[in-house]
């Protein structure tokens, strides 16, 4: 397995590690109609420094353990592969996320009203649209470097 | 799985011919990884033309000694 597959299989498993549980406290915070930002703000930032410290310290091992390989046209073409996926899913997402918030402050009849989506539930969505375009990303590597092993 | 792509070569042929070359020794010599002459001699990736010219010269041969396009007959 080369440096760059080892890399795609880090950082898939670190953000499903980091941000299912993130998402299923945000989630269970809004049903629970506690979503403030004072709830999610410590959990964010956490969520955040948990990955990206999971992230260095892997690929330092996996560098130290490993031959670290300059990109070339295959990797590059992976790469390529995977953000077009990752934006199509992010594009495709967020239209879906616009739509359904729109709907939900419709259907509590003015975009003032309590029951319509707050700053921080809508600001969730949209970094959940993010993730899962990040590990669409992240997933297309993964597959395309095993189809091609 | 089967191939994925339709561009045939004689790449391992080649290199056993070529004292024996290990797929590093090519992987050095034309600037891409081991597991892109593996995916390339498993036809499970076809390369750039550039690529394709620079493992040619490798071995000296013209690049339709070494890749060939379409089903065997």
């Amino acid at each position: 397995m080369c440096f760059r597959e080892k890399s795609a299989w880090v950082a898939l498993i670190s953000t499903l590690a980091v941000f299912v549980p993130y998402f299923l406290f945000v989630f269970q915070k809004a049903i629970q109609n506690e979503l403030t930002r004072g709830a999610v703000i410590g959990a964010f930032i956490g969520a955040v420094i948990a990955q990206t410290v999971i992230q260095v310290l892997v690929h330092i091992a996996i560098a130290i353990a490993s031959k670290r390989e300059q990109q070339d046209e295959r990797d590059a073409g992976i790469d390529a592969a995977a953000q077009r996926n990752a934006y199509m899913v992010l594009c495709c997402l967020t239209i879906l996320a616009a739509f359904g918030l729109t709907m939900m402050s419709a259907s509590s009849g003015s975009s003032r009203a309590p029951e319509s989506p707050n700053l921080v539930f809508i600001a969730q969505i949209f970094y959940l649209c993010f993730v899962v375009a990040e590990l669409s990303r992240f997933a297309t590597q993964v597959i395309r470097y095993r189809l091609e092993s | 799985m089967g191939d994925a792509t339709e561009v045939r070569n004689s790449i391992r042929e080649l290199r056993f011919q070529t004292a024996e070359m290990t797929q590093q020794d090519l992987a050095d010599r034309v600037g891409v990884t081991r597991q892109t002459i593996v995916a390339i001699e498993g036809r499970k990736y076809a390369p750039s033309l550039e690529l394709a010219f620079r493992i040619a010269a490798v071995f000296g041969k013209p690049l339709e000694t070494v890749f060939q396009w379409g089903q065997p007959r």
